[in-house]
């Protein structure tokens, strides 16, 4: 047990040193606290001669001088070892304050200021206040773990569990959908058919809910709430500002039934396969920002044996981190055998053993319910927790009804989405000075607020009235939005429809842990392939530890892989990094270099892919392809080159939104430009028709209008507007006849240009990408020579100049004539979900325009009433207002103004 | 090791509760606030064995609540390093594991396990084994405790089974 140690002299000695003499001889056993040095040194600190002064040197700990590396008499002017001393024990392990082997205190603390708990001060056990270890033993341990996986040809794997393999919410509407299908089957079983006409269920109570008694048919969200699992917690696990760390104390609230919440938890299509074909081949961990006891039940529910995961679990409680997660805490020496799987990159820092995932999203607009107090990268930030998030009682305690939330004719131009888009801004303002107990108090807030404001049930409703609205349009749906399934009204007329949109969603997402797994395959294969050669030759020479450790390193694997997905691409990008800015250090730069592409400012020779400026000059060049943001986005998401062809910006046809699931939220700006993202897709499949979205005017009146303007576009932005602009066509055919009139000209001259040159584009985009990289001496002006594979993803337009958000609104408002909907300062501050809020809302303001039509078109508006804030212009000077006439459109009675006012008030004053 | 002691608690009591079942309040009172707790000098308090003067109440001045000092006898346990106990696995990490014993949760590392028995990574639950013996969850386990430490409202403790006649018992 007895190791020696080598010791310095303390910093806090007055360097240089002058040993006058060695009190311990070699091998004379100490004691701490035995004198082992006298030295000299001189003073400083007072004015005059320097005085010679003298000081002593005491052990710190106890043990047997095995030799001195210092002779009397020398000069030490650094803390470099003086003294090898044979300890007993180490206390390299400690729990408790207790050394783990031999049981001392380490606690004491004595005039040698020596503390013998920072010598073991790793923690790397899955328990909160587990045993900590020092370096030396973290290495011993990991050696030990990376021995038995090798042998095992296994591993380490961590997992998140909050949109990555799940999804949660605690919204009771999961609830009631569940009962009522649960009823229905029921029923179902006793009669052998489906004949009740009733509704069996009194649990819809909901105010928000709208149900209709016509329905026959079993909700239609039944399907895809079959798997879903319940379970009860605490109201600690709301994480109260006293968070305590222990989890059990929590577990044993989960006995208080009448308190906590129920928490609904929805695993990831095709998860049971993956998991246990990733158990073969991955020791997996989990590692999420939920609590403690959520990370228990959850595991419960996916893995009711513990096979997979064991108690290999962390949670917040043990991270010790609200904001970040650390690979260190579990494998603090050696990370060279480590996947993580998480829908959240920036959590991780971008590490390099990160396996981004797309965010799993099934009840839609929720979110990650964990993670509210993250920023809000994500695009799938939640439009339900924002109310909450200002930590507003006073608004909690009068829910907002949903009718004002949804309805695109809706008379009232002050709608919750809008509300919603303040609100997030307040909530990421506020987020960004918050500390760890606000944090915790948000999310339990946040979490309230889910489950009164009901935000699926607003959904749901959303989605009926719409669909009354426009039902030949709506059912043809069969887009993959991830939205439509949960948001499916489930008592909308023809229910089968909402089926339809289900089964996309979940073969969406049955891709992806597909995707996720064969990555996971791929880099198990390459470690032990890489490890097996490297071993051969290991075992012919001698025994070679761990130094080539660096040749097996999924590190290595992973940002390998990341790179093959878009070698030899060349991108230019227009648009998308905003001016003023240094290109090399976008987060999108950044990311496509990760990827394995060559950025450039200019369109070069190479020039593959032309993301965003220049798309005139990209097509004088041609050869050139020029897609949307969106084709990067969905290519890192995949870690593939998609298929350049829906993406082309001149091409006409639609981009086809391969995936209902959110895109690979990765960087701010990346998000601020992509679309993907849920409840974007959604809104428009319920409002538009398929063929609709095909439409070549509005495609063309987009990108000639963006030209117009001069001003770059990224293509998220494009896509969104487009899509609003497809709404707005849906809906306000009127104003679109206007509107449109000049931006028809400017695209049709646009597509004539681009069309042509796409064509040479195909011709040369056929040649190979090797070609491309050889021909760097070739002719700037010959496009064929130049032939690589280019591919411009332009982004619809020229000279990305100015701020594309400020064209954005004024695209999409414009033709409206709801001019200012928006202060232009909240631009800067806006998430995407709060993006695709504003689109919503400006659909909204755009439908107010034709309130009587929207009016008499709405029959069976429930029980939204007359609105009482019809204030359309307000919107640009006060968010707040809008908020009030809001709510109190929803609540539909004079009582709650002052309330609203209040609040409108406070929001205001949050907005700044 | 167990000891019985006397021991003293003070129990503040409000106006509202002086009347016919004043004692019995104070005696339920007194279980509660004792059973279970952990001092450092005394180590944990099992069980109130009884109560040998429940005291007289004086009313404090300002607040008007009655102030009892009562004198009970109580159960109490208190580790000592070389002990020999018996305690219930209650969590296995590759570093050692945890075995309650009683209110105690006593850490036995790695290094306090004889060599054979080995962290193996791929059981479930997490457990050392060796050919003929495994230590699990609830595994009963009897140790030595080589060290405590004694806060003031908590006892840590670390125990080792790599002595003759410890280890894993039936």
């Amino acid at each position: 047990m007895s190791s020696s140690s080598d010791l310095s002299l303390p910093p806090t000695t007055p360097f240089p040193v002058r040993v006058i003499s060695i009190h311990s001889k070699p091998s004379s056993s100490i004691a701490r606290g035995t004198r082992l040095i006298t030295y000299a040194f001189k003073s400083t600190g007072t004015p005059g001669a320097p005085s010679e002064l003298f000081g002593t040197w005491d052990s710190p700990v106890e043990g047997t001088v095995s030799r001195w590396y210092i002779k009397e008499h020398d000069v030490v002017s650094r803390p470099t070892r003086v003294v090898s001393i044979q300890e007993p024990c180490k206390h390299e392990i400690q729990q408790g304050g207790l050394c783990a082997v031999c049981g001392a205190d380490m606690t004491r603390l004595d005039y040698t200021g020596f503390s013998d708990v920072n010598r073991a001060s790793i923690q790397m056990t899955h328990i909160a206040n587990g045993p900590t270890v020092s370096f030396a033993e973290a290495q011993r341990i990991e050696r030990e773990t990376a021995a038995q996986l090798r042998k095992a040809r296994k591993l380490s794997l961590i997992v998140d569990l909050d949109q990555t393999i799940v999804h949660a919410t605690v919204d009771p509407t999961v609830g009631e959908w569940i009962s009522e299908g649960e009823a229905w089957e029921e029923r179902h079983r006793k009669r052998a058919g489906s004949a009740g006409k009733d509704k069996a269920n009194g649990e819809e109570d909901d105010s928000d809910d709208t149900v209709s008694d016509d329905d026959d048919e079993v909700n239609p969200n039944w399907e895809a709430l079959k798997d879903v699992k319940r379970f009860r917690l605490g109201p600690e696990s709301f994480g109260m500002p006293a968070a305590r760390p222990s989890g059990k104390a929590k577990g044993k609230e989960r006995a208080l039934e009448n308190q906590g919440c129920l928490y609904y938890v929805k695993p990831r299509p095709g998860w049971q396969e993956f998991l246990s074909h990733v158990a073969t081949k991955y020791e997996m961990h989990v590692y999420t920002m939920g609590t403690r006891a959520y990370a228990e039940e959850v595991c419960a529910a996916i893995d009711p044996e513990g096979k997979f995961f064991g108690g290999r679990l962390l949670s917040r409680d043990e991270s010790g981190s609200m904001t970040q997660k650390s690979l260190e805490r579990l494998f603090p020496v050696d990370t060279s055998m480590v996947v993580i799987i998480d829908d959240r990159a920036d959590v991780w820092d971008w590490g390099p053993n990160l396996v981004k995932v797309i965010p799993y999203d099934f009840f839609v607009g929720i979110g990650d319910i964990n993670s509210t107090f993250l920023p809000k990268v994500d695009a799938s930030a939640l439009p339900s927790i924002p109310p909450g998030s200002p930590g507003d009682p006073t608004r909690r305690s009068t829910p907002t009804p949903p009718p004002a939330l949804p309805v695109p004719g809706s008379p009232s131009p002050l709608t919750s989405d809008s509300t919603l888009v303040a609100a997030a801004d307040v909530a990421e303002v506020d987020e960004a000075e918050i500390v760890k107990k606000d944090m915790l108090t948000r999310n339990s807030l946040a979490l309230e607020a889910q489950v009164e404001e009901r935000p699926l049930a607003k959904l749901q409703e959303e989605l009926q009235e719409v669909s009354d609205k426009e039902e030949d349009a709506e059912k043809a749906v069969d887009s993959t939005s991830a939205e439509e399934p949960s948001a499916t009204p489930p008592d909308s007329k023809p229910p089968e429809s909402p089926k339809h949109h289900r089964k996309p969603l979940l073969k969406n997402d049955d891709v992806e842990l597909e995707r996720v797994k064969k990555i996971l395959d791929a880099v198990h294969q390459r470690y032990y392939d890489n490890y097996d050669r490297s071993k051969r030759p290991t075992n012919s020479r001698t025994i070679v530890p761990r130094y080539n450790a660096t040749k097996y390193d999924t590190r290595e694997l992973i940002i390998n892989m990341r790179r093959e997905s878009l070698s030899g691409v060349y991108l230019v990008f227009s648009g998308v990094i905003a001016l003023g800015s240094k290109p090399q250090d976008s987060d999108v730069w950044l990311l496509a270099e990760a990827f394995g592409a060559r950025c450039s400012t200019e369109i070069s020779r190479q020039t593959t892919h032309l993301r965003t400026v220049k798309v005139d000059r990209a097509h004088e060049r041609g050869g050139i392809k020029i897609v949307w943001l969106a084709w990067f986005v969905d290519s890192i998401a995949r870690w593939a080159r998609q298929d350049e062809t829906p993406y082309l910006i001149s091409d006409l046809q639609q981009r086809p939104d391969p995936r209902g699931a959110d895109t690979a939220s990765s960087s701010p700006v990346l998000d601020a430009n992509q679309i993907s993202s849920d409840p974007e897709p959604d809104a428009d499949d319920w409002d538009v028709e398929p063929g609709e979205r095909v439409s070549k005017g509005i495609e063309g009146g987009r990108e000639g209008e963006g030209e117009g303007e001069g001003e770059g576009e990224e293509t998220g932005d494009l896509e969104e507007e487009r899509r609003s602009m497809e709404r707005l066509d849906a809906m306000a055919f009127e104003f679109e006849a206007d509107a449109w009139a000049d931006a028809d000209r400017e695209v049709m001259e646009a597509m004539a240009e681009s069309d042509d040159e796409d064509e040479d584009d195909g011709e040369d985009g056929d040649v190979s990408e090797g070609g491309a990289m050889s021909k760097k001496s070739g002719n700037a002006s010959d496009s064929d020579a130049q032939s690589v594979t280019r591919s411009a993803i332009g982004c619809g337009s020229v000279e990305s100049t100015s701020r594309r958000g400020k064209r954005k609104r004024m695209r999409s408002i414009t033709p409206l004539e709801t001019a200012g909907a928006r202060p232009d300062d909240d631009e800067l501050l806006r998430s995407p979900l709060a993006k695709r809020k504003k689109i919503a809302a400006d659909r909204r303001n755009s439908s107010k325009l034709k309130e009587s039509i929207v009016d008499e078109e709405r029959p069976g508006t429930p029980p939204l009433p007359a609105p009482a804030f019809d204030r359309p212009d307000e919107g640009d000077e006060d968010m707040g207002d809008e908020d009030g006439g809001d709510s109190d459109s929803d609540d539909g009675d004079g009582d709650d103004d002052d309330d609203d006012d209040f609040l409108a008030r406070e929001l205001e004053e949050e907005m700044g | 090791m167990f000891f019985i002691k006397e021991l003293t608690h003070t129990i503040l009591l409000h106006p509202s509760y002086f009347g016919p079942r004043m004692l019995q309040f104070l005696e339920s009172k007194l279980y509660s606030d004792v059973e279970g707790t952990c001092s450092g000098q005394f180590g944990y308090i099992i069980a109130v064995v009884s109560i040998s003067d429940i005291g007289k109440g004086m009313v404090l001045s300002g607040s008007g609540q009655a102030e009892f000092v009562t004198r009970y006898r109580a159960i109490v346990f208190k580790p000592f390093k070389g002990e020999v106990v018996d305690g219930v696995v209650s969590n296995v990490t590759r570093m050692g594991f945890f075995a309650d014993v009683g209110p105690l949760t006593v850490f036995v590392s790695h290094q306090l396990i004889h060599p054979d028995l080995k962290f193996d990574h791929a059981s479930n639950p997490p457990s050392f084994t060796s050919a003929d013996q495994v230590i699990e969850k609830n595994t009963k386990v009897r140790l030595k405790i080589v060290g405590t430490r004694v806060d003031a409202t908590e006892i840590f403790a670390i125990g080792t089974i790599k002595e003759d006649h410890l280890g894993v018992i039936e």
